[in-house]
C-alpha cells in the first residue's frame, strides 16, 4: 500500500469512508472488536470494516433509513459512487456487520 | 579531549543528587553544570543552561518525571533525557521511553551503570539497565503479537497485474477465464500463477485462496449476496 499513488480526493474520501464507518459502529453495533483491512488489489483498492455487534437486517434498514432520511450508511454509499466505485454491506442480527468497500484508484482516463 | 558534555540533575533528594555527583565526576567526559529539586525548576534551568543531557527522577514533588520529559522533548528535541528509578516495573520503563527518554537506570544499579548509560544515550543510543532488561524480555515474550499488521511485505511485491491475476484466481476463475478478462494468453497467466506462488511461498490454490482471504482480498460471505 505504502508506494500506491492515489489522487488526493480518493484518499480523503477513504479516511472518511473508514470514520463514518467506526462511527455507524460504535453509534450502533455495541461491538467488542473492529477490524479494518485495506488492500491494493490492481485497478482497485479493497477497503474493509468489520464488526463483532449485533448486526442488523440489511433490507429493512436501507428502506427505513431512506425513509427516515437518514444519513449513516446512506452518505458513505454515496462517497463511494462518486468514487465510481461499489460498496456491499453483508449483515444478520447477532452476527456483525461487514462493509466491503472497492474503488478504482488509477484516475480514469477521460475523453 | 573531546568535548566535555554538559549535565544538568533533576532530583528532589539533595544527598542522592550528591551521589550522582560524584559517579558522574568520576568520567571527566561529563560535567554536571546544575542541579534542580523539582520539575518546574528543572525545566526552567535547562531553558537556561541549554544541557546535552538530563537526568531525571522518575518521581518529583511537583509532576512525574514522566511527564518532565514529555515536556522536555517538546521544547528541547537536542537534550538527551536519562531516567533514574526506584521502579523496576515494566509499565514505568515503556512510559519513560515512550515520553521520549532514550536511558533507564534504576536508582539501585545507579553506582556500576549511571556512568554507563550516560555514555550511551550521549552517543544518541538506548540504554536499558541490565538489571531490569530480563523482566522487560520477559514481559515482551509474553504479550501476544500484534493481530494489526501494517503492510504485507510479500504481497506488495507483486505486479499490478499479478494482483488482478491473484483476485481472479483466488475467486476461482479458471487460467483461460482470466486469460479471457484480461486479454492476454492463458500461458502468460500460468506465469503469473507461478510468479504468484513463488513469492508468496504457496504450494495449491487452496493456499493462495486462504491467503487471499486473510488479506482481505476475497470473502466467501460476501459473495453469496
Amino acid at each position: 500500500m505504502d508506494d500506491l499513488k492515489i489522487s488526493s480526493n480518493t484518499e480523503i474520501n477513504l479516511y472518511r469512508l473508514i470514520q463514518e464507518g467506526l462511527w455507524n459502529i460504535k453509534k450502533h453495533a455495541e461491538a467488542a472488536k473492529v477490524t479494518i483491512k485495506l488492500v491494493a488489489s490492481f485497478p482497485n483498492i479493497i477497503l474493509r470494516i468489520e464488526d463483532d455487534g449485533k448486526g442488523f437486517n440489511v433490507k429493512e434498514r436501507l428502506t427505513a433509513a431512506s425513509k427516515e432520511k437518514r444519513m449513516g450508511l446512506r452518505s458513505m454509499e454515496e462517497r463511494v459512487s462518486l468514487l465510481d466505485g461499489k460498496m456491499k454491506i453483508h449483515s444478520r442480527p447477532k452476527e456483525g456487520t461487514k462493509v466491503f468497500i472497492e474503488v478504482p484508484y488509477k484516475e480514469k482516463k477521460r475523453g | 579531549m573531546a568535548e566535555q558534555k554538559s549535565i544538568i540533575i533533576i532530583d528532589d533528594h539533595p544527598l542522592f543528587r550528591e551521589g550522582l555527583k560524584t559517579i558522574i565526576s568520576r568520567d571527566d567526559r561529563f560535567k554536571v553544570v546544575g542541579e534542580a529539586g523539582s520539575g518546574h525548576e528543572g525545566l526552567e534551568m535547562t531553558k537556561r543552561l541549554k544541557p546535552d543531557l538530563v537526568v531525571v527522577d522518575i518521581s518529583l514533588p511537583d509532576q512525574s518525571g514522566i511527564q518532565l520529559t514529555r515536556d522536555l522533548r517538546r521544547h528541547f528535541s537536542e537534550t538527551k533525557i536519562l531516567i533514574v528509578s526506584m521502579h523496576s516495573k515494566i509499565d514505568y520503563i515503556a512510559e519513560a521511553f515512550q515520553a521520549g527518554a532514550t536511558g533507564y537506570v534504576v536508582k539501585e544499579s545507579a553506582s556500576e551503570r549511571l556512568l554507563q548509560g550516560l555514555k550511551s544515550v550521549a552517543k544518541g543510543d538506548y540504554y536499558l539497565d541490565s538489571s531490569v532488561s530480563h523482566a522487560v524480555v520477559e514481559n515482551l515474550m509474553k504479550s501476544p503479537l500484534k493481530a494489526a499488521k501494517i503492510t504485507d511485505a510479500d504481497y506488495a511485491t507483486l505486479t499490478p497485474r499479478e494482483q488482478e491475476v491473484m483476485r481472479f484466481l483466488a475467486e476461482g476463475l479458471s487460467s483461460k477465464a482470466v486469460a479471457e478478462k484480461l486479454f492476454i494468453s492463458p500461458k502468460t497467466v500460468e506465469n503469473h500463477r507461478a510468479n504468484i506462488m513463488n513469492k508468496l511461498g504457496l504450494h495449491s490454490t487452496i493456499e493462495l485462496v486462504r491467503y487471499a482471504a486473510k488479506l482481505g482480498l476475497i470473502d466467501v460471505d460476501l459473495w453469496k449476496d
